[in-house]
């Protein structure tokens, strides 16, 4: 069992640029206050996916070969799982469960559900990310997501 | 803002108990191997669950009653609306309706573990360094070890 860096930063890359797309097209259909902090969390999605992309880019020709994992191990498991998208299903397009939205509430409750697979995510692979100081940024942007979570929240809060 | 560790513990130990509550009866409605994975998955989040009235027990005065007050520190405000239920599912039980596909209910469990594991992880930030850091560890892993069963269970579906 062997796993990349490339492809472990690749797919956080993928899920904000995901992310970041959700928030725009969730902004078309809202006005107002919420239009704005959606229009707001999909530039702070834009700056991860940026991080990400650099975070690849600096990436050493040995960082970027297969490490080799024991299959027996139980994170390295969980690993994979992540990695095929059998945990997270980042592969899935999240414009077509918006689509399903028919009320701020259902598109907001759906925002959190996002996030917190992305926090979950970041929070599983990043001992696993070359670099103690990308692991730290790696925790600043979980600390900026799950500040979206209790924005996402809050304004969730305000419709009841 | 305020919460304090007696809190969260008090939330983790909930977390489990519902767990354990969604395990058996989600084992009720299937047979076979998913009904022994279900009733062995509610068996350990009932051992969580003691643990953390364990764990709970064990502060002290000032660990049980220290507030986290700083309104710009993230971790806390998430922790805070996740012990306020806002965040995560508080009744995942009450959601099943005895109808569900097995693969419907591992699924939704997968989410559930997932939910759980990030409560965790943001918990662990938050505790008292002595108050089981180690343990927590022991805990996440054991639920990653549930995540990793159940995506077994769904591959044996197909």
């Amino acid at each position: 069992m062997t796993f990349i860096a490339d492809e472990i930063l690749e797919i956080a890359e993928f899920m904000e640029r995901n992310g970041a797309r959700f928030y725009r097209a969730a902004a078309q259909d809202a006005s107002g206050a919420a239009k704005e902090f959606m229009l707001e969390l999909a530039e702070m999605e834009d700056d991860h996916e940026k991080f990400f992309h650099e975070m690849r880019e600096a990436l050493t020709p040995e960082q970027k070969l297969p490490v080799t994992a024991d299959p027996e191990d139980l994170g390295s498991k969980y690993l994979k799982s992540l990695i095929d998208g059998k945990v997270f299903d980042y592969r899935g397009d999240p414009l077509d469960k918006l689509k399903q939205c028919e009320s701020l509430e259902e598109v907001l409750i759906l925002a959190i559900c996002l996030e917190k697979e992305t926090i979950g995510y970041y929070l599983a692979v990043k001992d696993s990310v070359p670099g103690q100081e990308d692991r730290e940024r790696i925790d600043r942007i979980i600390e900026e997501e799950k500040k979206h979570v209790v924005t996402l929240t809050d304004e969730l809060n305000k419709l009841s | 803002m305020k919460f304090n560790a007696d809190e969260m513990f008090e939330m983790a130990e909930q977390i489990e108990r519902n767990g354990a509550a969604f395990y058996k009866k989600a084992a009720e409605s299937v047979e076979g191997n998913a009904e022994q994975l279900f009733l062995d998955l509610a068996a350990k989040e009932e051992d969580h669950e003691k643990t953390f009235a364990a764990m709970r027990g064990e502060l002290t005065e000032a660990e049980r009653f220290s507030s986290t007050r700083d309104p710009d520190n993230e971790a806390a405000m998430f922790l805070q609306h996740a012990v306020d239920g806002e965040v995560f599912d508080a009744d995942p039980a009450g959601d099943l309706s005895g109808q569900e596909t097995v693969e419907q209910i591992l699924r939704y469990a997968l989410g559930r573990e997932k939910d759980t594991i990030v409560f965790f992880q943001s918990m662990k930030e938050m505790v008292p360094k002595q108050s089981g850091k180690e343990k927590l560890d022991g805990i996440i892993a054991q639920e990653v070890g549930h995540i990793v069963d159940i995506i077994t269970q769904l591959k044996e579906l197909k």
